[in-house]
C-alpha cells in the first residue's frame, strides 16, 4: 500500500521526510522545509497534518515523543527506503537530461 | 445595535472555498464567525477588516468526543505556529482564520487536500446522504404505487398530499447534491492528477434556497387549507409537531455539548444521547398527541357539556344542517353532535353524527357530504359505489333505487350479505352525500334529506 500510494514523492513529501532523518516536531519541519529550500517549498499546516498521518500509517515514519500538544516524529527504515528511491528516481532524470543535452552539444 | 448574528447558511461541507470566501466578505462586512449551530452560524459583530478564512478536513471527528480529539489538537499545534487560529469546526470541517497579510496556506498540497476532503465526505456525508435518498426513493414509491393503485386515499387527505411531494422534493435535493460531489470529486482527480488544483465546486446554494422556499410555501398551504376550513387543531398539531422536532433537536445539541463539557467518553455521550432523544420523543411527542386527542383538536368545537345517565351530552348543541328533530318533528332533551373534516384541498369529506335521547327513547343520524373537485367526480363516484367485502356480513355492495323521492340524481342503498339496510347513498350534481338513519324514513323525511343536504 505505502509502496503504490508513495512510488513517487512529491517535493513536500520528500523535504519533509527529508527533515524527519532527525526527529522533530511538525512545527519544526514547517520551519526546516522553509530554511532548506529557501523559502521555495513550503508546507502548509494542513497538509502537514495530512501528510504525517499519511506516513504514520504507512510506517515510513514513527511517533517518538507526546509533550502537550506537541509531537514529535522519526523516519523510519520504510520512510527512508521511499526517500532513497525518490533521489535514485530523480538521479536517473538528471542523468537522462545530461545524457541529451550531453548529445544535442555534440551534434552542434 | 446588535453584536451578535445568527445566520441560516446553505453551504456544502465539500464546497470550501465558498466557505473561505463566505467568511472572509463577513469579516469585511464586520462579521467574524463565533460558532457554527445545528442550523444557524453566529456571527460577532468587529471592526470590518481583510481577514483570510481557510479550512482544513479531519476524518475522524464527532461531536460525541470529549474535547478536541489528539488530532483536532495537533492540527490546531500546527496551525497555530504557522499563524492561524482556530475558529470553529463544521463536522469534519476544521475552520481558521488569520489576520497576517500573507499567510502560508492551509492546504499547499492539492492532491492532500483532495484525498483529505473525500475521507472526511465518506465519514458522514455520503452515507448519510445516500441513505437519506434510498429512504426518500421507497417512500416516494410507495406514495406513487397508492397514487395509481388507489389515488383517493392521497387526494382526499391533505396529509397524503403534502407528503408526496417533500419525499419528491428531498429525493431531487439529495440527487442533486450527491451527483454535484461526485462530478466535483471527478473532476478534481482529473485537475490533480495533471498537476493543477481541485476543481471549483460551483454553487449549488440555490438548490438549498429553492426547496427552502418550497418547504414553507408547501407548509404554509397545508396549514391554510385548514384554517380556511376553520379547523385550528390539526394546523396547531401540527405546528406544535414541527416545534417539537426542532426544540428536540436543540435540546439534543445541548445534551451532547454538556456531556462533552463533562468529558464524559465518546461511548457514554451517544449513550445518553440516543436515550434522552427516546425519552423526549415519547414525553414530546405523546404528550402532544394525548393532548390532541383529549382536546379533540381534529373535531370542531363541541362546547360544554353535562353527564346523563353515564353518557356525555352537549349543553349547547353545535348547528348541524340536518338533525334528528328535523326528520321527527319532535324536540329531545339530550342531544350530543359531532362534526369532522377530513378531507383535503381536491376533496371536501364532512362528517356529522348525531345521537338523541328522551326517556328510554334513543336515535341517531350519521351523514356525510362529499364535494369534490369537478374533475375528480367521477372517481369519488366509483369509489362510493365500488363493492366490497366484509368479514362480519359479507358482501357489500349498493343497488340503484328510484332517486325521485330524495330530489337526487340517483340514489342507491347499500346491501350487506345481500341484504338491504338504512343507509343510502345521494348523488347530486356537485355532490354524494351518504346518509345512515336509524330507522325506515318515509318519503316526506327523504325528501327533506335531499332538500337540507344537497345545499349544506
Amino acid at each position: 500500500m505505502a509502496r503504490i500510494k508513495f512510488q513517487t514523492l512529491t517535493e513536500q513529501m520528500f523535504y519533509t521526510l527529508l527533515c524527519l532523518r532527525q526527529e522533530c516536531c511538525g512545527t519544526d519541519v514547517m520551519e526546516r522545509v522553509r530554511q532548506l529550500t529557501s523559502g521555495r517549498v513550503s508546507v502548509g499546516p494542513g497538509t502537514l497534518y495530512s501528510l504525517l498521518d499519511s506516513f504514520l500509517q504507512a510506517g515510513m515514519i514513527r511517533e517518538t515523543r507526546v509533550e502537550g500538544r506537541k509531537r514529535s516524529y522519526l523516519i523510519t527504515e520504510e520512510g527512508r527506503k521511499a526517500l532513497e528511491e525518490e533521489y535514485r528516481r530523480l538521479q536517473i532524470l538528471t542523468a537522462d537530461y545530461e545524457s541529451c543535452m550531453d548529445e544535442r552539444r555534440t551534434i552542434e | 445595535m446588535r453584536d451578535t448574528k445568527y445566520r441560516l447558511e446553505t453551504l456544502y461541507l465539500y464546497g470550501y472555498k465558498r466557505v473561505e470566501e463566505h467568511l472572509s466578505a463577513m469579516a469585511a462586512r464586520g462579521w467574524r464567525l463565533e460558532s457554527v449551530g445545528a442550523w444557524l452560524w453566529k456571527y460577532r459583530r468587529a471592526e470590518p477588516a481583510k481577514v483570510h478564512y481557510a479550512v482544513a478536513y479531519i476524518q475522524n471527528v464527532s461531536q460525541f468526543n470529549p474535547g478536541p480529539t489528539e488530532q483536532q489538537q495537533t492540527l490546531e499545534e500546527l496551525c497555530a505556529a504557522a499563524g492561524w487560529k482556530k475558529v470553529a469546526d463544521w463536522f469534519q470541517m476544521q475552520i481558521y482564520c488569520s489576520e497576517a497579510e500573507n499567510p502560508v496556506p492551509l492546504e499547499t498540497e492539492e492532491a492532500l487536500r483532495l484525498e483529505a476532503v473525500h475521507r472526511s465526505m465518506k465519514r458522514n456525508f455520503l452515507p448519510a446522504n445516500i441513505l437519506c435518498l434510498l429512504f426518500s426513493l421507497v417512500m416516494l414509491g410507495l406514495f406513487v404505487r397508492t397514487l395509481i393503485v388507489d389515488p383517493l386515499h392521497i387526494l382526499e387527505s391533505n396529509t397524503g398530499l403534502l407528503i408526496g411531494p417533500l419525499w419528491l422534493l428531498l429525493a431531487v435535493v439529495l440527487l442533486i447534491t450527491l451527483a454535484h460531489y461526485g462530478l466535483w470529486y471527478r473532476r478534481s482527480a482529473k485537475s490533480v492528477a495533471q498537476g493543477g488544483p481541485c476543481a471549483d465546486p460551483g454553487d449549488i446554494r440555490w438548490v438549498n434556497r429553492v426547496s427552502y422556499a418550497f418547504l414553507i410555501l408547501w407548509t404554509a398551504l397545508y396549514l391554510l387549507t385548514y384554517l380556511v376550513h376553520g379547523l385550528p387543531g390539526p394546523a396547531v398539531y401540527f405546528a406544535l409537531h414541527m416545534l417539537i422536532i426542532c426544540l428536540m433537536i436543540l435540546l439534543l445539541r445541548k445534551i451532547t455539548a454538556l456531556l462533552r463539557r463533562m468529558k464524559a467518553s465518546f461511548g457514554l455521550n451517544l449513550a445518553l444521547t440516543l436515550l434522552a432523544d427516546v425519552v423526549l420523543a415519547v414525553v414530546l411527542v405523546g404528550g402532544l398527541n394525548i393532548a390532541a386527542i383529549k382536546g379533540g383538536w381534529f373535531s370542531r368545537e363541541t362546547g360544554e357539556t353535562y353527564l346523563y345517565l353515564e353518557e356525555t351530552w352537549d349543553t349547547s348543541p353545535m348547528d348541524l344542517p340536518l338533525t334528528v328533530s328535523d326528520l321527527t318533528g319532535e324536540a329531545y332533551s339530550h342531544t350530543r353532535r359531532y362534526e369532522y373534516d377530513r378531507g383535503s384541498i381536491l376533496v371536501s369529506r364532512r362528517s356529522c353524527r348525531e345521537t338523541v335521547r328522551e326517556g328510554e327513547e334513543r336515535s341517531h343520524l350519521n351523514y356525510e357530504i362529499t364535494i369534490p373537485l369537478r374533475w375528480l367526480y367521477p372517481l369519488v363516484l366509483e369509489d362510493a359505489l365500488a363493492p366490497g367485502e366484509s368479514e362480519v356480513f359479507g358482501e357489500i355492495a349498493w343497488e340503484a333505487v328510484p332517486a325521485a323521492p330524495w330530489g337526487a340524481e340517483a340514489a342507491y342503498r347499500k346491501r350487506l350479505g345481500g341484504e338491504a339496510v338504512d343507509d343510502w347513498l345521494l348523488v347530486f350534481p356537485d355532490r354524494l352525500v351518504s346518509v345512515s338513519p336509524d330507522r325506515e324514513l318515509t318519503p316526506e323525511q327523504m325528501a327533506l334529506v335531499g332538500e337540507r343536504l344537497k345545499t349544506a
